[in-house]
């Protein structure tokens, strides 16, 4: 085999385990050999279980030699970011406070996974409690960028990030409040999606903010990201924020074809401040859909001159509230870096908060009116290249990521190039529950093969030593 | 004589018009007639409509029914709004001296509908300064007073409503409700007030006091007449973004009073909690009343009602605190003085109080949810005490002094916290003054709680009293 | 001498020391300055469609 098992996507390893060519348990192996060997370096599993995990693969192999095959997914080998509960194991989600917490439930997503046979191979590192953009963790270790192991892997799913890029799962899902999804994912070469927000049931998942936070994938490639966004997505009335909107069949989107769509560019937000490679992979990944078929037209949006301002004071509002008790009783539980966030948040008023919130509200108006005129908005992801593992004057990471929190759209972060060594994302907007649309064009503009197929330099000299 | 038409009710009204037995023209002088009689002792107006200008409308109103083309019940009724809803191109102050000269260049959606359905509009009302308060004691407009004792204020904040219905001032009225400001006048003033469910009725052109809190709905003479003023209203109205669809109801059909075999729920730790003696007798009377028209009572518990007060003042408080953020910081000076120190409070909610305030919402909205599965209403007193004297700042139950503000809303408040529908209907009088009891239902029950109403009604609580104001006797 | 935020803090019981202090007081700042002429922006107080999802929609 050319390629090892664990270097495979949900597609191309699909047919392979349905077909019986290969074994849930021998796919399952390589991923865990590889987090054996590897994450020492990369540190993105906070806890894995070697035998927990073969077991859960021999009951898959079980169940499709019986023939009761249960779809794409079946006798995957996954890890979730540490956020997610899963009944009996332990979650810190990244915390000191909630080290020994062993959860009492599954999350709905991973209730979802799991009765479609998903094998889950341990949790994955995040930025504490979700709140912060590095995943520089003060109590399980910072994760590292597995393209250059000095820079950080992007947050707050940099565990996730890092490892779908380094093979040490084949995919994973991560959270998303103000880019914790796409930030890693640009960071790290990789796909992630931040659905429409309602699109994911957010049941069982640690809240940061919850009209800001949402659930989605984060894969080696955007077809596994359709896969798996259909199987984790649908009203659930465990969370009323969820609503009643039909599952599309996201694969069926993916025909590649974006001829005569219509792209929008913002400028005065998306293109401020952007460092120039990466302004100048993005313009060409521009132009190559527009060779596709694709039409390109400048739009307006003056709302999000204040989208910071409304994506802080909600997300300190809310997650305040959730660490209000905490923070008081013992502050020096908390990391250093959000200790001071999570206390300044206890000051923020509740006429700010509300006045986001009547920025939120126009803002999403003005990408409706947006959206009446182009099909998908495009825009850098990251305003820098990921930085190095604690310089601490990195802080403007999320500017381009948080437009789609507060409105709640769909958004997507795809690679488009690479620069001094490290992956440029490449991030499409869509409108509400259209996450179909927007897989699609990135799809069309994946099959270019930006990357060239490069993987992170320092595992091709490891790859040779397993 | 011309007074005769003002005492009546739209659903005794509608008929005689409808048959052209009288004109809208009688209607309204006769309205007319009672506001120059009375306003000076009332004050329930802010502005009086042109007499004029009004009688042409009537008249044209008159003119389409007599050619068949009749709209309603609402057809040639005169009305009078709480001075809080957009009429194109008129003045509408809000009760504050800030917006003494506004406005605004379009209808309300209520008020739009109301046009519509061909009524008349004879003048605006008064009301606490931008809804902000309890008793109606305007310091740019001046007090309203009760018409049962002009001494006392007529509850608030839609003080002139409630005054001008019980004084067949104007045929029934509009008001709007964010801690009970049309239940406490309605309670107050011995009339219906209706708060319906949180976005039956559209707030569009209604200037906020708290988005998530505030209501708009009817204060009448009778339970009917709440109910046609209800199905004029409601409807869903993408220009309010917290409206919601909801399915075509007749209201007025649904009121048979029959009410056999239903379940009242009583929660006595909360409802009945501080009450003075004779209002809690006299509602307790009432509720008996209900029973031997065959319903059956059952106790209850909401255990969150106790943070009920800390989520109604940091919701509110927060929510109003922005609308009139710019104004306060730029004009202070000319809000009335009890607004501008309750925009002033100490402590300034923190986002973290709002939001922790809106997770008790939630727990109310469930345990309330869960009650009504046991229970069809829930029946308590609308006010723990009677009309205070005006410019008391402080009131006394069985003896104990208690806050003015706190006390009027109190028992009030859960229904806008969580959206249920409230209606208040007399119950009787206490030393003179009327007293209010409330019937409220889950989300959408309107039918099921002005059917309850109605049944109560029709036993009469207030003996067919009215008002005597000055010289003028019954 | 602490700050206004600092005191803000300590009144409803969140402990600030020196150091804290200072780094709060810019932060603060920097929050402060992300909503410079906002108030121009927003025309009607009645916009903001605050949903509260206190009741389920029919």
């Amino acid at each position: 085999m050319s390629k090892e098992l664990a270097q495979l996507s949900i597609s191309e390893l699909a047919p392979m385990l349905r077909e019986r060519e290969v074994s849930p348990v021998e796919l399952t192996q390589s991923v865990i050999n590889r987090v054996k060997a590897l994450d020492k370096e990369i540190n993105s599993y906070v806890e894995y279980n070697e035998e927990k995990a073969v077991e859960s693969a021999k009951k898959a192999e079980r169940e499709i030699i019986n023939g009761e095959y249960k779809g794409a997914l079946h006798g995957i080998p996954m890890a979730l970011k540490d956020i997610l509960h899963i009944k009996g194991e332990k979650s810190a989600f990244g915390s000191k406070i909630h080290k020994d917490f062993i959860s009492n439930e599954d999350a709905t997503v991973v209730s979802k996974l799991k009765s479609t046979g998903v094998v889950f191979t341990g949790k994955l590192n995040m930025h504490e409690y979700a709140w912060g953009g590095t995943t520089n963790n003060p109590h399980f270790g910072p994760t590292r960028n597995p393209w250059n192991l000095e820079k950080i892997p992007g947050g707050s799913s940099g565990g996730s990030g890092a490892a779908v890029a380094a093979d040490l799962t084949i995919a994973s899902l991560g959270t998303d409040t103000g880019g914790s999804i796409r930030m890693p994912a640009a960071a790290c070469g990789i796909v992630g999606l931040k659905p429409t927000h309602g699109r994911v049931s957010k049941s069982g998942c640690f809240p940061l903010s919850w009209s800001l936070d949402h659930i989605g994938p984060m894969t080696k490639t955007v077809e596994d990201a359709a896969i798996l966004l259909e199987y984790i997505s649908g009203y659930d009335a465990n969370d009323p924020t969820t609503v009643s909107v039909p599952v599309d069949q996201y694969t069926s989107y993916l025909t590649g074809d974006i001829k005569g769509k219509v792209i929008g560019i913002e400028e005065d937000y998306f293109f401020h401040n952007v460092d120039e490679k990466i302004e100048l992979f993005v313009r060409k990944a521009i132009d190559q859909m527009e060779a596709m078929g694709a039409k390109v037209e400048i739009v307006k949006i003056p709302s999000l001159k204040y989208a910071q301002f409304a994506e802080m004071m909600t997300c300190y509002a809310e997650g305040g509230t959730i660490h209000a008790k905490n923070i008081r009783e013992r502050p020096e539980d908390f990391g250093e870096d959000i200790r001071l966030d999570v206390k300044l948040a206890q000051a923020i008023s509740s006429t700010d908060y509300l006045q986001a919130q009547q920025v939120r509200n126009m803002m999403k108006r003005e990408f409706a009116k947006v959206f009446e005129k182009v099909d998908v908005l495009l825009a850098p992801m990251l305003p820098i290249l990921p930085p190095d593992i604690g310089d601490l004057s990195a802080n403007n990471l999320g500017v381009f990521s948080c437009p789609a929190n507060l409105t709640g759209l769909p958004a997507i972060s795809l690679p488009c190039g690479m620069s001094e060594g490290l992956p440029v994302g490449l991030q499409i907007i869509g409108p509400a529950f259209e996450e179909g649309k927007v897989l699609n064009f990135a799809y069309a503009y994946e099959k270019t093969n930006p990357l060239k197929g490069m993987k992170p330099p320092f595992l091709m000299e490891l790859n040779k030593s397993l | 004589m011309s007074e005769v038409w003002a005492k009546k009710t739209i659903s005794e009204l509608a008929p005689l018009l409808q048959k052209r037995e009288i004109s809208p023209v009688e209607v309204t002088m006769s309205v007319f007639d009672r506001v120059q009689k009375l306003n000076d002792s009332i004050n329930a107006y802010i502005s009086i409509n042109n007499e004029e200008k009004v009688l042409e409308k009537a008249k044209k109103a008159e003119k389409e029914i007599v050619v068949g083309n009749y709209r309603g019940p609402l057809h040639g009724i005169p009305l009078a709004l709480k001075d809080i809803l957009y009429f194109k191109g008129e003045t509408v102050t809000m009760g504050s001296k800030i917006h003494e000269n506004f406005t605004p260049d379009f209808d309300a959606t209520v008020v739009a509908k109301l046009k519509e359905a061909g009524s008349l509009f004879t003048g605006k009302l008064n009301m606490h300064e931008y809804a902000y308060g309890g008793t109606t004691n305007n310091p740019h407009f001046g007090p309203c007073r009760n018409p049962w004792n002009i001494d006392r204020i007529p509850g608030g904040s839609s003080g002139g409503s409630g005054a001008a219905v019980a004084a067949d001032m104007t045929i029934a009225s509009l008001g709007t409700d964010t801690a009970g400001s049309i239940r406490i006048p309605a309670s107050i003033c011995g009339i219906v007030g209706l708060k319906p469910t949180h976005g039956l009725v559209s707030k569009y052109g209604c200037f906020p006091l708290s988005w998530s809190l505030d209501h708009i709905g009817p204060m009448t003479k009778t339970v009917q007449d709440a109910a046609i003023l209800l199905q004029a209203i409601t409807g869903y109205d993408e220009k309010d973004a917290t409206s919601v669809a909801s399915s075509p109801a007749n209201y007025v059909m649904s009121l048979t009073g029959d009410i056999k075999g239903k379940v009242i729920g009583i929660e006595e730790d909360f409802f009945f909690n501080m009450i003075d003696h004779e209002v809690d007798s006299l509602v307790k009377k009432g509720i008996r009343k209900l029973e031997d028209l065959g319903a059956r009572i059952q106790l209850v518990k909401i255990p969150s009602l106790k943070f009920a007060e800390f989520a109604e003042y940091m919701t509110f408080m927060s929510e109003s605190a922005l609308i009139h953020q710019n104004n306060f910081n730029q004009r202070p000076e000319d809000f009335g003085e009890d607004v501008r120190q309750s925009l002033r409070m100490a402590n300034n909610p923190t986002a973290i109080d709002y939001l922790q305030a809106q997770q008790i919402r939630r727990r109310l909205a469930k345990e309330f949810t869960m009650m009504f599965e046991q229970v069809d209403v829930l029946i308590a007193p609308t006010l723990p005490v009677i009309a205070s004297v005006i410019g008391e700042e402080s009131v006394f139950i069985n003896g104990q002094e208690c806050s003015q503000t706190e006390t009027l809303i109190r028992l009030t408040s859960p229904a806008n916290l969580v959206g249920i529908p409230s209606i208040s209907i007399p119950a009787g009088f206490s030393k003179g003054l009327p007293v209010g009891m409330q019937i409220m239902g889950p989300a959408f029950s309107e039918k099921l709680i002005m059917n309850f109403a109605f049944a109560f009604e029709q036993t009469n609580p207030l003996k067919g009293l009215k008002p005597v104001i000055g010289e003028l006797v019954k | 001498m602490k700050s206004a935020v600092s005191n803000l803090l300590i009144s409803m019981g969140v402990d600030v020391n020196e150091e804290e202090a200072i780094l709060l007081e810019s932060r603060w700042e920097e929050l402060q300055q992300l909503k410079k002429d906002l108030d121009q922006v927003i025309p009607n107080p009645a916009d903001i469609a605050l949903r509260n999802v206190v009741m389920k929609e029919k």
